[in-house]
C-alpha cells in the first residue's frame, strides 16, 4: 500500500508518530528453531509473517498516511501546504499565494486551531491565535524526507491541540544528503526558487549538511480584478548534524528563515472606521534543537530533546515576540512478551511581548506561560499477531486551564496478513490561545450606521475566558491488501464536539462621541456533531504506472447555543462536503517521467465570506533525466481554468483572492 | 485466561521472516572464506547496521558458532567500527546510506548482506529478497573478489542469479 522500505519504518532516530502508534512484532523465540536449518532448508520454508516490516503502516490502529519525498518531487508542490494535497482527508485552501486555510476534518481557517503541526518533533503551532503561520515556515522541501499525516486526535501522545490530527514533517538525515545539490526554478507564479545544500562527513561516525533557500512568488488576482496583494518571500538556512554514538545516536540541528508576505488587511476600528491597509507581514525565526537517542537493541530507548526558539512578528494587525524552550524525555521499554510501553515527560516555557494594533488589542504586553506534560501509553499483545490493545492517556497542565487529561483507546485486529481493522476511542481538548485569553479585535464597523441602529455602531469581540474546547472521537478504520498491487483503506468516524468556543452580543452602549459600541462577551456554549468517511486505493497498475485515488465524504453541523444575542459560531461551513482526488504517475522508459493530478472539490457556502463554488484542477509534470545526477521539469498547475477561488478569510479579512493557473520550469542538479 | 493466550501463542509461533533472514546470514558464513593474514580463531563479529535490525532476531546468533569460530553480534555498529567486522548486515531502514556504506567497506575483507532491493547492483554481496513466499538471494561474486573473500561454489548454486 505503501513503498515499501523506509517510508513507513518507524526509524528510531526520529520521534515518528508510527514508532509510537505501532511497534513491530518480534518473535526472536521462533528465530532460535530456523537457525539450525541448512541454506537448503531454509530456502524451503515458507514465511509466514511476510514484510511484516515494511507493513507498518498496515499495523497502525489509526487514519495514517505518509507522503514520501518522492510523492512531493512528483506532484510538482512548491510548498508545504500544497504537498500536503497528497495525503486523503487533508483540506488545504489557498486563500492567495501566501495564505492557507490547512485542517483536517473541518474547523478550517487560516488559524484553524484543531491541527497540531511538527517539524522533527518541534511544534509549529503558535500559541499566540492558535493556529499555524505556514508562509512563515521556511524549511524548504527538498530537505523533507517524509510527512505523516495522521486524521483524528493524537492528544494522548502530542497533547493538547491535537484535537482533529496531528502533521509530522521529518526532514532528512545529513548521511542521506552526502554530496551537493543544487535545485532552481522559474515560472509564472512561482517567480524564482533557489536551493543548495552540501553534505560532508567529518569523520565516519558524523554527518554535516548545510543548506540556504530562496523563494519568491508573484501575487494571484484579487477576485473581481487587479493584482491582489499577496506577493511572497522567503529566505531560509540552516544546518543539521548527527553523530553515532555507541549507542544511540546526537542529533544537533538550527536555522533561521525570515518571510515577507503581502497583505491587504480590512482593519476596524472605534470610532467606527473601515479601510483597507496594505502591509507587508515581516516574520524572522530561528530555532536550535539538540536530540539524543540512546539505548541499542530492542528492550528500551531513550531519548531527550531540547530545543529553543524565538520570532518577531509584524503586521498592520500586531507585532509579537516569543522566545519558547522545549525540554522532553521519552523511554520506550518492553515489559514481558506482552507489553510495549511508551511514557514521557515535557516542559515547555513561552514568553511574548505583544504591541497591539487598531484593529487588535491585548490586555498585558508581556506574559510568559509554562506547559508541563505527562504521558504513558501501553501496547498490549492480546494474542500475538491478531489482537492488539493500546491504551494511554496525557496529563497536562496549562497556565489558562489547569489540568487536561486526553485518554485514548485502540484496539487492533489482524485476521490476515492482507487485512487489518482497527477502532479507537480518544478524547482530545484545545486549550486557551494568549488572544483568547485577554485579547479583544473588532469584528464588524459601521462608520455610517447599521441599517438595525440608527447611529455609527461598532462590533468588538472581547476574549477574557475561553476555556477547553472538547472533542469525543470514535474513529474505524479497515485496510485490505486485494493483491500484490492493490490496496484499500478505509475510514470511517463520528466526532461530538463539546464546548466550543462562542460569543453572545450585549447591549449596545452609547458613546459620548455619538456611535454605539456592542460587546459580545465570550462563553464555551457551542457544540459540534461531525461525521465523515475516508476512502483510498493504491493501484500499481504496472511496474511503471500507479494510480493514487482519495475521497473524503465530511458532515459537520455545528450548533450555535440557543442563548440570548449568541452570535452564529465562526466553525459554521468551512470545509468542503466532498473531496476527490486522483493521481497517476508513469514512467516512461529510464529518464522520463510524466505525472497528472486532478483534484475536485464541492462548493463551501460560509456565513462569512459566502460561497466558493465546487472547483476541478488538474497538475501535471514532466520531468526528463537529462544524465546521472540532471533531472529537468517543466509543471503545470491548476491548469483546468484561468483563475478560481478557493477560500476566505474569516476572522482576520484580507481582500479575497484567486488562484491563477500557473506554469514553472525547474532543474535539479546533484553532484 | 492467561494460560489460554499462551497456549495459543505457542501453536501460533511461525517462522518469522527476520527470523529466517538471521538463519541465512549464519549460514552464508558457513560458505564464505575470509583472507588467511587476518583474524583466524577469533570470534567471527557480525555487524548490523540500523538500531533495531530485523527485529531483534540478530542477536539470537550470538554464541553460535561457524566455521569453528564463536559468533558474536554487534548491533547498530558505527561506520568507524566497520573494519572489525567480518560481516555486515545492512537493515532496510537504512537504504539511503547504502551507496555511502559499501563505499567504505569496499576494500575490507567484510562480506554485505542487505535485504534492502537491488543491493547487488549497489555494489553489496549478497542481496535478500523474497519470492513466492521464500526467502532468496543474488550473489555479486566480483565485489567478494575485490575484498578477498571466497565464495563456495555450494552457495552459489543456491543463489538466483550470480553477478561476475
Amino acid at each position: 500500500m505503501m513503498t515499501k522500505g523506509n517510508a513507513v519504518r518507524p526509524s528510531a532516530n526520529r520521534i515518528a508518530l508510527l514508532a509510537l502508534l505501532a511497534t513491530a512484532w518480534s518473535t526472536p523465540a521462533a528465530a532460535v528453531d530456523s537457525l539450525d536449518l541448512n541454506l537448503e532448508e531454509l530456502m524451503s520454508v515458507v514465511v509466514t509473517s511476510a514484510a511484516k516490516k515494511s507493513q507498518t503502516l498496515a499495523d497502525t490502529a489509526a487514519a495514517v498516511h505518509v507522503i514520501s519525498a518522492e510523492d512531493i518531487r512528483r506532484s510538482g508542490a512548491t510548498n508545504i501546504p500544497e504537498a500536503l494535497r497528497l495525503a486523503p482527508g487533508v483540506q488545504v485552501s489557498a486563500i492567495g499565494n501566501n495564505k492557507w486555510a490547512v485542517s483536517i476534518r473541518g474547523f478550517a481557517d487560516r488559524f484553524a486551531n484543531k491541527l497540531l503541526v511538527l517539524v522533527d518533533g518541534r511544534s509549529v503551532y503558535t500559541p499566540l491565535f492558535s493556529g499555524v503561520m505556514w508562509e512563515t515556515l521556511g524549511l524548504p522541501l527538498e530537505n523533507v524526507a517524509r510527512i505523516e499525516v495522521i486524521r483524528g486526535p493524537g492528544a494522548s501522545i502530542w497533547g493538547a491541540n491535537a484535537v482533529n490530527g496531528v502533521i509530522n514533517i521529518i526532514t532528512r538525515s545529513p548521511f542521506d544528503v552526502q554530496g551537493s545539490q543544487i535545485a532552481a526554478a522559474a515560472g509564472s507564479e512561482l517567480k524564482g526558487h533557489g536551493f543548495v545544500r552540501h553534505g560532508w562527513s567529518p569523520d565516519p561516525d558524523t554527518a554535516v549538511a548545510v543548506h540556504a533557500k530562496l523563494h519568491d512568488v508573484d501575487a494571484s488576482r484579487r477576485l473581481g480584478g487587479g493584482a491582489g496583494a499577496d506577493d511572497w518571500q522567503q529566505f531560509d538556512a540552516g544546518f543539521k548534524m548527527e553523530r553515532l554514538l555507541e549507542k544511540g545516536r546526537l542529533q544537533v540541528q538550527g536555522g533561521a528563515a525570515r518571510s515577507l508576505a503581502g497583505d491587504d488587511v480590512v482593519m476596524m476600528t472605534e470610532p467606527p472606521a473601515i479601510y483597507l491597509e496594505r502591509r507587508t507581514q515581516r516574520v524572522s525565526n530561528g530555532h536550535l534543537m539538540g536530540r539524543w537517542e540512546g539505548g541499542s537493541g530492542t528492550e528500551r530507548q531513550d531519548s531527550l530533546q531540547v530545543y529553543l526558539e524565538s520570532s518577531d512578528y509584524k503586521h498592520a494587525i500586531l507585532a509579537e515576540q516569543r522566545t519558547t524552550a522545549d525540554l522532553e524525555y521519552q523511554q520506550q521499554v518492553k515489559l514481558g512478551a506482552a507489553h510495549d510501553l511508551t511514557w514521557g515527560l515535557g516542559y515547555r516555557f513561552s514568553s511574548d511581548r505583544i504591541e497591539s494594533s487598531p484593529l487588535i488589542r491585548v490586555a498585558e504586553r508581556r506574559r510568559a506561560t509554562s506547559l508541563y506534560s505527562l504521558f504513558a501509553q501501553d501496547e498490549i499483545t492480546l494474542q500475538p499477531e491478531r489482537w492488539r490493545l493500546s491504551v494511554g492517556a496525557r496529563l497536562e497542565h496549562n497556565d489558562y486551564t489547569g489540568f487536561v487529561i486526553q485518554p485514548n483507546l485502540r484496539l487492533l485486529w489482524t485476521p490476515s496478513t492482507q487485512t487489518s481493522a482497527w477502532a479507537s476511542l480518544a478524547r482530545a481538548v484545545r486549550t486557551p490561545s494568549r488572544i483568547e485569553r485577554g485579547g479583544a479585535a473588532y469584528l464588524r464597523a459601521y462608520p455610517l450606521g447599521d441599517p438595525l441602529f440608527i447611529q455609527p455602531s461598532v462590533v468588538k469581540l472581547v476574549s477574557e475566558r475561553i476555556g477547553d474546547e472538547q472533542l469525543d472521537a470514535l474513529d474505524f478504520g479497515w485496510r485490505h491488501q486485494l493483491n500484490r498491487s492493490t490496496s484499500i483503506d478505509l475510514v470511517a468516524f463520528y466526532y461530538r464536539y463539546d464546548r466550543l468556543r462562542g460569543a453572545a452580543l450585549t447591549a449596545p452602549q452609547p458613546m459620548p462621541t455619538g456611535y454605539l459600541l456592542i460587546e459580545t462577551l465570550d462563553n464555551n456554549a457551542n457544540r459540534a456533531r461531525q461525521h465523515g468517511i475516508e476512502a483510498s486505493l493504491d493501484w500499481r497498475a504496472t511496474a511503471d504506472w500507479r494510480l493514487q485515488a482519495h475521497y473524503g465524504w465530511l458532515k459537520t453541523k455545528v450548533i450555535t447555543a440557543d442563548l440570548p444575542l449568541q452570535t452564529v459560531s465562526d466553525y459554521t461551513d468551512t470545509s468542503p462536503v466532498h473531496q476527490f482526488s486522483l493521481r497517476s504517475s508513469l514512467d516512461l522508459g529510464s529518464s522520463w517521467r510524466w505525472d497528472a493530478w486532478l483534484r475536485h472539490v464541492s462548493r463551501i457556502d460560509n456565513p462569512v465570506f459566502g460561497t466558493i463554488p465546487a472547483f476541478t484542477t488538474l497538475d501535471m509534470r514532466l520531468a526528463w533525466q537529462a544524465r546521472k545526477g540532471l533531472e529537468l521539469s517543466l509543471v503545470g498547475q491548476n491548469l483546468l481554468d484561468r483563475v478560481h477561488p478557493e477560500y476566505g478569510s474569516n476572522f482576520i479579512q484580507s481582500s479575497p483572492a484567486e488562484i491563477q493557473r500557473a506554469v514553472y520550469l525547474r532543474a535539479d542538479w546533484k553532484y | 485466561m492467561a494460560c489460554l493466550i499462551m497456549a495459543f501463542e505457542a501453536s501460533a509461533a511461525d517462522v518469522s521472516e527476520d527470523g529466517v533472514k538471521a538463519a541465512f546470514i549464519l549460514n552464508f558464513t558457513k560458505f564464505t572464506d575470509w583472507p588467511a593474514n587476518g583474524p583466524g580463531n577469533d570470534p567471527l563479529l557480525i555487524c548490523s547496521l540500523g538500531p533495531r535490525a530485523l527485529s531483534g532476531n540478530l542477536e539470537a546468533l550470538q554464541g553460535k558458532t561457524a566455521k569453528g569460530r564463536e559468533v558474536r553480534v554487534r548491533g547498530a555498529t558505527r561506520p568507524s567500527e566497520l573494519h572489525e567486522c567480518q560481516v555486515l548486515f545492512i537493515a532496510a531502514d537504512e537504504e539511503p546510506r547504502v551507496e555511502w556504506v559499501l563505499q567504505r567497506v569496499a576494500k575490507l575483507p567484510v562480506l554485505t548482506i542487505s535485504d534492502v532491493p537491488n543491493f547487488v547492483h549497489a555494489g553489496g554481496m549478497i542481496g535478500l529478497f523474497q519470492e513466492n513466499d521464500r526467502l532468496r538471494f543474488d550473489i555479486n561474486l566480483a565485489a567478494a573478489r575485490q575484498s578477498n573473500l571466497a565464495l563456495s561454489s555450494n552457495l552459489l548454486k543456491l543463489a538466483r542469479t550470480v553477478k561476475q
